[in-house]
């Protein structure tokens, strides 16, 4: 993302703020998984004349991965065993 | 506590007993020895005893009378310990793990207690060796045989039937719904729980395999089988309840009919595929083998990418398109819970 020009990153926000969340996991720093938001992704489709499914579909791509970066996270060596 | 195994070892030894007893030859406690040093809960690592105990047998005996013959004039510390050296020299080359004690103690009875009488006490021992090695590796298969195995897998082969008929059940669905327009529910979602329940069965059959599949059964090839069995149905009656959940909305379906086409064909061969999983385990004898060829994806399915792009199908209602979004993934994920769990499958076939 850092190569990506500012102009882009702030079109796409919900993009941005859904890579960085997976950051946070993988740096040990635990977020509970983002609910569903069809209808900020649905803006965003109209707003940059974007085909709206693939978005949905990445969507639905990134709540399963963060949740696994999440439970890596939590078995990591060294991390302390929840109940 | 005495489970299967010990009665099944007592009773063998016990009748390997009666039977030497019977003969009137002399020696003959050494059935019993041999039956308790090879029984184990399995086959495989009652052979591999067996054939480790017989080598180690004649290598003991072997020694015995060569150090006997040439070395009987030095001291017997000295001669027994340059034998006995010779031993775990020749066991190391040739791999021997559990021969050592029973070629040592070849050497030091025959030594100290039989040098009198080694040509008749050398071919004796050997022959009761070999049958109790006989007796322990057929009791396994006559006296209460381990069917703790058959009965998992089984259980696997009945989960993945069911699985089967829903992904079959799933397909039509969606290729009855434009003219039906009313699907039932109600229907998946009781399958949904037969299937947590089925998997909760096969699960309930583990601590027996593990029972019978003797030391560090987590390194066994059957325990990870079962592991890889389990993860993979797991994730599909996973699936199936995302499935469930994320019902094909009712409106404008003529809209995304290619896309719900591409999913019914993959659901279809992943059906079958799974269908071929469940003859595997049902018809196994052991380790069952896995399917001989691969999950083979739909051209249909392939070719989706262009299809997500497609203005007609993103003008479709955006509960019917969250919906589509949430099917496509959960079927991509079903897809590869398949086709990894079939390379795990033919990994752990490989290596054992």
């Amino acid at each position: 993302m850092q190569t990506l020009p500012e102009r882009s990153l702030q079109q796409a926000e919900l993009i941005r703020g859904a890579v960085l969340g997976l950051g946070e996991q993988l740096e040990a720093r635990p977020q509970p998984t983002p609910q569903r938001n069809a209808r900020a992704w649905q803006q965003l489709a109209e707003r940059e004349q974007l085909p709206l499914l693939p978005l949905l579909a990445l969507a639905e791509e990134l709540r399963p991965l963060h949740a696994s970066l999440g439970a890596l996270n939590r078995l990591a060596p060294g991390q302390p065993r929840q109940p | 506590m005495i489970d299967r195994n010990h009665l099944r070892t007592a009773f063998t030894a016990g009748l390997g007993n009666g039977f030497a007893s019977i003969t009137g030859l002399p020696d003959a406690q050494y059935v019993a020895l041999a039956v308790l040093s090879v029984s184990s809960g399995t086959y495989g690592t009652s052979f591999e005893l067996g054939r480790q105990r017989l080598l180690g047998t004649v290598l003991g005996s072997v020694l015995l009378l060569i150090g006997f013959e040439c070395l009987h004039t030095l001291p017997i510390a000295v001669g027994l310990a340059i034998t006995l050296g010779c031993l775990r020299l020749l066991g190391g080359l040739l791999s021997l793990r559990v021969g050592y004690k029973v070629g040592g103690m070849i050497v030091v009875m025959g030594w100290l207690v039989h040098e009198g009488n080694l040509a008749s006490w050398i071919p004796l021992r050997f022959f009761w060796t070999v049958l109790g090695v006989v007796l322990t590796v057929l009791s396994l298969r006559l006296f209460w045989p381990a069917r703790g195995l058959t009965q998992c897998f089984g259980r696997y082969g009945d989960l993945m039937e069911q699985l089967q008929h829903t992904l079959i059940a799933l397909a039509q669905r969606l290729e009855a719904q434009p003219a039906t327009r009313e699907p039932n529910p109600s229907a998946p979602a009781a399958t949904f729980r037969q299937l947590r329940l089925t998997l909760q069965s096969a699960r309930s059959q583990r601590p027996a395999l593990v029972q019978e599949l003797g030391n560090q059964p987590e390194r066994h090839p059957a325990a990870l089988l079962v592991s890889n069995l389990d993860a993979t149905a797991s994730r599909l009656v996973s699936m199936v309840g995302g499935m469930e959940r994320a019902v094909p909305s009712q409106r404008d379906p003529q809209l995304v009919a290619r896309l719900h086409q591409a999913e019914a064909e993959l659901l279809e061969h992943m059906a079958a595929q799974v269908g071929i999983w469940s003859q595997q385990l049902r018809s196994a004898r052991g380790l069952p083998s896995p399917p001989p060829q691969e999950l083979q994806l739909p051209r249909s399915w392939l070719e989706l990418g262009a299809e997500l792009n497609d203005p007609v199908v993103n003008s479709a209602s955006l509960d019917r398109l969250e919906r589509i979004a949430s099917r496509l993934v959960l079927c991509r994920q079903a897809e590869q819970a398949i086709r990894g769990g079939e390379s795990s499958w033919r990994a752990i076939m490989a290596r054992r």
